[in-house]
């Protein structure tokens, strides 16, 4: 495919009202059993999973351009979760690939049009096991990376010891791991940057295991990590569905 | 009372596989890790205060949730509202029944 060429940038503004496309993954890695359920679609206090990620995205005044990307088995069960659960919403489902990267991609493939026109300028990418990421994270990268290029929420990584090559453990705040932060979603970009940095990601055949990764690598975007939230948490032990529902419940299910 | 089955992590056998999941109305009861077998469930008590302010809020937003409803597919809603009405009494006692049995 050839690539795309990358226009004149827009300038360190933030993104305007309704410019913002939010990504939410639900793809998988498409190793599952075939008869389980895919995660994003467990019923979490009265919905979905992944509906909570566009109850929270769709309070962002920003945002204006919805995709879920879904496994090809999973279209129809996604198809009737949002004409329940998000309703008024207008959801463009997309089928995304094998890999997290490749579910990327599609729905960059997918967004190439508004890109490029300029009605989207910025992407929002999120992944759909995380719930809780609210209002407020979403308004915060969304903005932050219309005003410096992109934008990931990050949390200190706590208990994380670096060892030196000699086997010896460095001194907290020195050394290689003195900045080492645990990263979330959603993750933001400029759209056409991005876009292009997926375009050249394929041609060079280069897989990231995060948005972030093939911007930082095929792309000049500044990245800058907002503050995550220790309560977006991304379900991946049935702990995690508990705790998920006991912080819903607590925040009367309307988030920050 | 539901159970679906879904691919999670497990803490006991640390394999990513199938678990069955089990609901009470809304609330997450138990989990059971369909390779190793292990459990985990809400405490009794825990879960019965939880499941009280649940439907707490069911009630208080179902009113709103059905004029939703019934503005978005006025022909189902219709179609479809006297016998969700008659299966809600059975509906919650089966709840609360399987609340009270601790399954």
């Amino acid at each position: 495919m050839p690539s795309r060429p990358v226009l004149p940038r827009a300038g360190r503004r933030p993104a305007r009202p309704g410019t913002t496309a939010a990504v939410v993954l639900a793809g998988g890695s498409g190793s599952r059993v075939a008869a389980a359920l895919n995660k994003v679609y467990l019923p979490l206090a009265g919905r979905r999973v992944v509906s909570w990620s566009f109850s929270w995205a769709r309070e962002v005044a920003e945002i204006g351009t919805f995709v879920l990307v879904v496994r090809p088995e999973d279209a129809e069960l996604a198809e009737r979760t949002l004409r329940r659960e998000a309703a008024g919403l207008h959801v463009r489902l997309v089928v995304g690939g094998g890999t997290r990267h490749e579910s990327e991609q599609a729905a960059l493939d997918h967004l190439a049009d508004p890109i490029m026109d300029g009605a989207v300028e910025v992407v929002a990418v999120h992944d759909g096991a995380r719930p809780l990421a609210g209002p407020s994270l979403w308004r915060s990268v969304v903005r932050t990376a219309g005003a410096v290029g992109g934008a990931v929420p990050a949390l200190p990584a706590v208990g994380v010891l670096t060892v030196g090559a000699d086997g010896h453990p460095v001194v907290p705040g020195t050394g290689p791991g003195a900045g080492l932060a645990r990263v979330q979603t959603p993750q933001a970009f400029r759209a056409r940057e991005l876009l292009k940095a997926y375009d050249d990601a394929r041609a060079a055949g280069y897989q990231g295991t995060d948005t972030s990764c093939t911007a930082e690598r095929h792309s000049n975007l500044t990245v800058q990590a907002v503050a995550g939230a220790r309560t977006n948490l991304k379900i991946t032990y049935p702990h995690d569905l508990f705790l998920a529902e006991r912080l819903l419940a607590e925040h009367h299910y309307r988030l920050p | 009372m539901n159970t679906s089955t879904a691919e999670l992590t497990c803490v006991a056998c640390r394999r990513e596989g199938p678990h069955e999941l089990v609901t009470a109305g809304r609330l997450l009861q138990s989990t059971r890790c369909l390779s190793c077998g292990h459990v985990v469930r809400h405490e009794q008590r825990d879960l019965m205060a939880a499941y009280l302010r649940d439907l707490e809020h069911r009630v208080l937003t179902k009113p709103g949730r059905l004029v939703r409803r019934a503005v978005r597919e006025p022909l189902t809603f219709a179609r479809e509202l006297p016998g969700a009405l008659l299966r809600q009494p059975a509906k919650f006692a089966g709840e609360l029944s399987a609340l009270l049995r601790g399954r």
